[in-house]
């Protein structure tokens, strides 16, 4: 069963007396482990499309369902909580907190809800996970654009997700540290199953998806 | 810094710490406003209380005392032994003389006119500047500081007071400005040295304030039994609850101005925790994805702001005990002659200092959390 889909999925946005359509009628839907990247020019509503998956934002018709749940049954609240236990977020410019250290950052999102006392510890692993074993304590000023953006990966997994979205992973990295950072996607999918869903430019990434979804004008092609 | 134990303890204070470090000078500028405004209300509430003790501890020898004249309905015009006996005898405290009158006054160089005082116990009225004091005296002279001046005289010359010489025994201090006696431009004589032997004021002197109303009451009561006012008695309690309602003004004003250096203290913190929020919109709309409910994104910004005002609030009360033990050792020659109520003041200070940073952060972190994440991590 996919852990995440969208089903004839519209989106308007107001901007003062036109109403932009930027989605329009939009199916799709990500299987547990599959990596599906989607492609598309600028204002082809990709990000529109992200933002509805992650649930930070609401169709204006059409349903989205997240691990069964039908978006438009849930309160805010609850959508808050949905969003934190099956939703892990990756973004272009990381948006890491410079205050805090690599691990601290990965536990940032635990700080709020549950048990913390492992919090730290799985902090580190997935650290580990992501190859930053020796950065545990450095500051996000002291690290690389692709070992912030692998902080930001494992920030993203500390909640035990079933999806990781990624808006433009690797649109701030050159072509190593872009390997690295899809490197560990491909990873996290085979071998903990979780669905990865990246909206992106970056023909690099297409090559590692196991699907591609491309949006032209607020419809899917293909 | 989460990752410690105080860390894990409260997630959220450790968060929102690490979050003012980020732009310490800012955090530090902020808390200076909160610390000066605490400092004011401290410093300013304590500086009135500890100056009303001084003025109080010093005007000792009149909120003590007693002191009785002639009243309206007596058949004299001053005491005599007999209505000292009687006065005596209603009370257990000591009961001093004194007359008083106008004479000329010459020494070697000048001359000029001066107040006669005939004092009992001239102790208990003024303190020498040079020479001494005696107890119980029968000759001598003592001579205030201005008159001493005008007839350029020192202890141990003599001045002639109506034709007769005395020697000068010692020369006062200034009167203290509380005093009712002014001795300054005058000489203190022995009752023993004036010709006739009556007295124009009996003074009694009690061990405080409360206990001289008490004895002036009592002493009413005992000596103008019917309606008639053979005695007048007098104390202090108007003459304090005057000064104490003055005081209580000031220290209003006082507290108004320290009140409004706390306003502008909490429009810095408010403007620094909206900058803060406007400075971390994106980073507030990975909280909000990552799972963190609007009250925890309030609850965090809350956090920084009441720390803003708890760092302040707390050195300001300490650099206001400081400012305190330097008036108190100046006012009251004891640096920790703190009373409840000052130290009330300090802690008036603290609690407004955090109150204000928690109110002025409110706005500022209602309208971070009520960011929509979307339009926050829109680049």
């Amino acid at each position: 069963m996919a852990v995440i889909s969208a089903a004839n999925a519209v989106k308007e946005y107001e901007s003062g007396s036109k109403t932009l359509r930027a989605l329009k009628g939009v199916d799709v839907s990500v299987d547990p482990g599959e990596f599906v990247a989607v492609v598309g020019p600028s204002g082809s509503g990709k990000s529109t499309l992200l933002n509805l998956l992650g649930m930070l934002d609401v169709p204006t018709e059409g349903a989205v369902t997240v691990a069964g749940e039908r978006l438009s049954e849930l309160s805010k609240r609850e959508r808050t909580n949905l969003r934190r236990d099956t939703v892990g977020f990756v973004f272009q410019s990381f948006f890491l907190v410079p205050t805090l250290t690599a691990r601290e950052n990965v536990a940032v999102p635990g700080l709020v809800h549950g048990d913390r006392s492992e919090l730290i510890d799985r902090a580190e692993s997935l650290l580990e996970r992501v190859g930053l074993a020796d950065r545990l304590d450095h500051y996000p000023n002291e690290l690389s654009g692709g070992q912030k953006q692998r902080v930001a990966v494992a920030r993203s997994l500390v909640n035990e997700p079933e999806i990781l979205l990624a808006d433009e992973p690797t649109g701030n990295l050159d072509q190593d540290t872009s390997e690295q950072v899809l490197d560990v996607f491909g990873r996290i999918a085979r071998e903990d199953d979780v669905a990865i869903a990246t909206v992106t430019h970056d023909p690099q990434v297409t090559e590692y998806a196991d699907r591609v979804v491309e949006l032209v004008n607020g419809r899917i092609e293909s | 810094m989460i990752d410690n134990w105080l860390g894990r303890r409260f997630p959220m204070l450790a968060f929102a710490r690490s979050n003012l470090s980020r732009a310490r000078a800012r955090t530090a500028l902020a808390m200076a406003g909160i610390t000066i405004g605490v400092l004011a209300i401290a410093s300013l509430g304590m500086g009135g209380v500890a100056f009303q003790q001084s003025i109080l501890q010093d005007a000792d020898t009149v909120t003590q005392s007693v002191w009785l004249m002639p009243g309206e309905d007596a058949d004299f015009a001053a005491f005599e032994e007999r209505h000292l006996e009687e006065v005596r005898q209603y009370v257990d405290h000591p009961v001093y003389t004194m007359q008083q009158e106008s004479a000329g006054v010459e020494a070697k160089k000048a001359s000029t006119g001066a107040t006669i005082y005939g004092f009992s116990h001239p102790g208990e009225f003024a303190t020498a500047d040079t020479g001494q004091i005696p107890d119980n005296w029968r000759s001598g002279a003592l001579v205030g500081p201005d008159l001493a001046d005008s007839l350029d005289v020192q202890t141990g010359d003599s001045v002639v007071v109506d034709g007769e010489r005395h020697r000068i025994l010692a020369v006062l201090e200034p009167t203290p400005q509380s005093s009712f006696v002014r001795t300054d431009n005058a000489v203190l004589l022995p009752p023993s040295q004036f010709d006739r032997s009556t007295y124009d004021l009996l003074m009694v002197r009690t061990d405080s304030p409360n206990e001289a109303f008490e004895t002036s009451e009592d002493l009413d009561g005992s000596l103008n039994p019917g309606r008639d006012e053979r005695y007048e008695v007098n104390d202090a309690e108007q003459l304090i609850d005057q000064f104490n309602q003055q005081m209580a003004t000031i220290n209003t004003f006082l507290l108004a101005i320290g009140g409004i250096s706390l306003v502008v203290a909490s429009v810095s913190i408010f403007n620094v925790m909206l900058m803060s929020a406007i400075e971390r919109r994106e980073e507030i709309g990975v909280l909000r994805a990552v799972g963190y409910h609007r009250l925890d994104v309030l609850r965090l910004m809350l956090a920084e702001a009441v720390l803003l005002g708890l760092g302040g609030a707390l050195l300001g009360v300490v650099l206001s005990i400081l400012l305190g033990m330097a008036i108190n050792a100046e006012l009251l020659a004891d640096p920790l002659a703190f009373t409840a109520e000052a130290l009330q003041y300090a802690a008036m200070g603290f609690v407004f200092g955090t109150l204000a940073s928690f109110l002025s952060g409110l706005y500022p972190a209602w309208k971070a959390a009520n960011a929509r994440p979307v339009e926050a991590l829109r680049d």
